[in-house]
């Protein structure tokens, strides 16, 4: 559906966008994950040719991207990362509005007007002024403007920045609603418990570069740390921190508060070692945690930094 | 239509703003043409000052007559002929003025060498000039009449000179503006119409494209399939729709208000000068359409509005005469629009011949009017272009491939 091929992108010296290679399939949920200034958003702009770019080459629907490209268009439903709604149109006539844009009929546009209120768990609020919404409501209204007109193909860039908790888990709801109902998303985010959550393929980004693409349990296979086990233990000797430090599984292995903290390989479970270890030296522990790698572990050690950095 | 359509809502919901201007504007108008109609004075009373004659000399036709006269025009008080009692009477206001006729008066006037007369007054009162004015008309009639015919008699010579006196002139007010072909109420309404059609327009006008021009909004309607000339077109269409009703409406409010002004007005006037206003209307949909590019929040814009709405009319003799205007600011005043409109309000309401000579004026200003729309229009669309190739981003894209 989506074919971006060697895109760059700079501004002045900038390199916004390093030969970004893309490719995502019709009916999937498409992540790009990134920290802030990865170019999640400049890569959107550029295959929505919102922007200009220096090279490469951008295809939808089999077909190259470009401003006069209305056919794609018309398929193509957008929900920027600011809340782009009329301040002076209530809620129903910003998104009539906005679905206007895409179906003339009025009598067509009527019903999805009305499917995209309700979808957004905005029926209460269908004759209120924007001013009058709150942060997540707004949220609401602005995915609603973007999807009223049903497109095949929808972007959703960063849709759930500065919205509570409950707000957040009523729209990822929502967008795996309408991948259920047959369309492609491409949702860019920097949270990443979000994109595990709900993509289906991810590609992770820094500095204008795809660095790994694939599915929430490949790109965790790409990396050597494997799930981390935290166990509550009292007065830790640094003779037994050493042997498990020492274990074959064992990556690294901290003791502090007394938490041991260590971190396993890929496919290694050193739980029964190490907690055999600690019962042999005669070291009293309680609660023991072990936590699977997430993305965050995987933008690290091929970054060498966190994702929220 | 989608955009004519949006635009009509956003404005709508501005109404309110718009509205404050308009019914503003119209209150202040209405409130100067009250004042401005009510009716001239166009008789008086006269005062009635009073006085009192102290006649030291003997009672004759000549001071009969004199007391006559002053009885016709004041009011009498009588007192003894006691210098305590005539100062009371002036201390106490009971009299206003005192007139002392000397012994021997009487013949001294008929002897050609009048003795002067004596006269009191109550100090810092017009009355008292008043009245010794009267007392001298009459003396001087009585001289001119003796000395012009010696052989009458104190009577006769009395008796015309209260004729003479008694003689008025009726004087009939006449009002300039009542021979003018259009009413003053009218031509200043025109006038100050200048300031609240650019002021209207602006506010319309940049209420909508101050939403539209917003980044992220422009975005979203960059991504919809809609071409740049349709939403152009709804643009358009909504500005050519608001300026027709700015103008409407200020144009009908000033010619009903003015009505009763207008009996009788030459209907080819009006219409000239409702042309007038509808070109004005153009130049400022021109300086709408340029500021728009300036204008990014409701701040900026009712700042931008009313600034350049003042000034544009002030310097343009809207609200001062341009004659009351310094030299300097009457040459820059000519580069402005505001300008050729008053220009042309004040050739239209002073032609009372129409012909190819007489309407010249008029038309060298309309074509000015329509020069200022073209060339400011023609600048918004230069200053469009360039800031589309500044922002360097929307709407365009290079399809350069690095083979």
């Amino acid at each position: 559906m989506i074919h971006v091929e060697n895109l760059v992108k700079r501004y002045g010296k900038l390199v916004a966008l390093d030969h970004f290679n893309l490719d995502v399939k019709d009916g999937e949920i498409f992540g790009l994950l990134g920290p802030n200034g990865s170019g999640k958003t400049t890569a959107i702009n550029c295959i929505l040719s919102l922007l200009t770019y220096d090279k490469g080459e951008i295809t939808l629907f089999g077909k190259p991207m470009s401003p006069t490209n209305y056919e794609s268009k018309r398929k193509i439903g957008v929900v920027p990362q600011n809340v782009a709604v009329f301040n002076e149109l209530t809620v129903y006539e910003n998104i009539d509005y906005f679905c206007s844009l895409y179906v003339p009929d009025k009598a067509k546009r009527k019903p999805l007007v009305e499917e995209a209120i309700a979808f957004a768990g905005l029926s209460d609020y269908r004759k209120f002024l924007p001013k009058k919404l709150s942060g997540g409501l707004l949220r609401r209204l602005n995915i609603a403007c973007g999807i009223a007109h049903k497109p095949d193909l929808i972007f959703l860039d960063e849709p759930t920045v500065a919205v509570d908790p409950q707000s957040r888990n009523n729209i990822l709801e929502g967008i795996k609603a309408l991948n259920a109902s047959g369309t492609t998303v491409v949702y860019t985010s920097h949270y990443m418990e979000e994109v595990e959550q709900l993509c289906s393929r991810i590609m992770i980004m820094d500095k204008g570069r795809a660095i790994a693409t694939g599915t929430k349990e490949e790109l965790t296979a790409l990396i050597h740390t494997g799930e981390k086990l935290t166990v509550e233990a009292d007065g830790l000797p640094l003779s037994v921190l050493e042997q498990i430090r020492n274990l074959p599984d064992v990556l690294r292995a901290d003791y502090a508060e007394g938490h041991l903290k260590a971190d396993c390989k890929g496919y290694g479970h050193p739980v029964i070692d190490v907690l055999d270890l600690l019962r042999q030296s005669g070291v009293h522990f309680g609660q023991v945690y072990s936590e699977p790698p997430t993305l965050n572990d995987v933008f690290l050690e091929i970054t060498g930094k966190q994702l929220r950095d | 239509m989608k955009v004519f359509k949006a635009s009509l809502l956003i404005l709508r919901r501005r109404a309110a703003q718009v509205a404050v201007y308009f019914f503003m504007f119209t209150a202040m108008f209405i409130i100067i043409a009250s004042f401005t109609s009510q009716q001239v004075a166009t008789d008086f009373s006269a005062v009635r000052p009073s006085f009192t004659v102290v006649n030291r000399d003997q009672d004759t036709p000549l001071t009969d007559g004199l007391l006559e006269f002053l009885r016709e025009r004041g009011t009498e008080r009588v007192f003894p002929d006691e210098k305590k009692a005539l100062q009371d009477a002036t201390f106490f206001h009971a009299t206003e003025y005192i007139l002392i006729i000397p012994e021997g008066f009487d013949q001294s006037v008929w002897s050609g060498s009048p003795l002067s007369l004596e006269a009191v007054s109550v100090p810092g009162t017009g009355k008292s000039y008043y009245l010794d004015s009267l007392a001298n008309q009459y003396w001087n009639f009585v001289n001119v009449y003796h000395k012009a015919n010696p052989s009458l008699s104190r009577a006769d010579i009395s008796e015309m000179a209260l004729e003479a006196l008694s003689m008025e002139t009726s004087v009939e007010m006449v009002r300039f503006s009542d021979s003018r072909p259009i009413g003053e109420l009218y031509e200043s309404y025109n006038r100050v119409q200048s300031y609240i059609l650019i002021v209207l327009t602006l506010l319309c006008v940049t209420s909508i494209t101050m939403s539209f021009r917003r980044p992220d909004l422009h975005m979203r309607n960059l991504c919809a399939p809609i071409t740049t000339r349709q939403k152009n077109l709804g643009l358009f269409l909504y500005c050519a729709l608001v300026g027709f009703i700015v103008w409407l409406l200020t144009t009908a409010v000033g010619f009903f208000v003015s009505l009763p002004t207008l009996q009788g007005a030459d209907g080819r006037l009006v219409a000239l000068l409702f042309l007038n206003s509808f070109l004005y209307t153009l130049t400022a949909l021109s300086i709408a359409m340029l500021l728009n590019y300036f204008i990014s929040n409701p701040n900026t814009q009712n700042a931008i509005v009313n600034f350049l709405g003042l000034a544009l009319s002030f310097l343009g003799g809207a609200f001062v005469p341009l004659e009351f205007l310094s030299e300097g600011l009457r040459a820059v005043s000519r580069f402005t629009p505001v300008y050729w409109y008053s220009e042309a309000v004040s050739d239209i309401c002073r032609l009372t011949v129409l012909n190819k000579e007489s309407l010249a004026p008029v038309w060298r200003s309309f074509a000015m009017e329509l020069a200022f729309a073209i060339a400011i229009l023609c600048l918004a669309l230069a200053v469009g272009k360039s800031k589309n190739k500044a922002e360097k981003s929307f709407g365009s894209i290079r399809t350069e491939i690095e083979m």
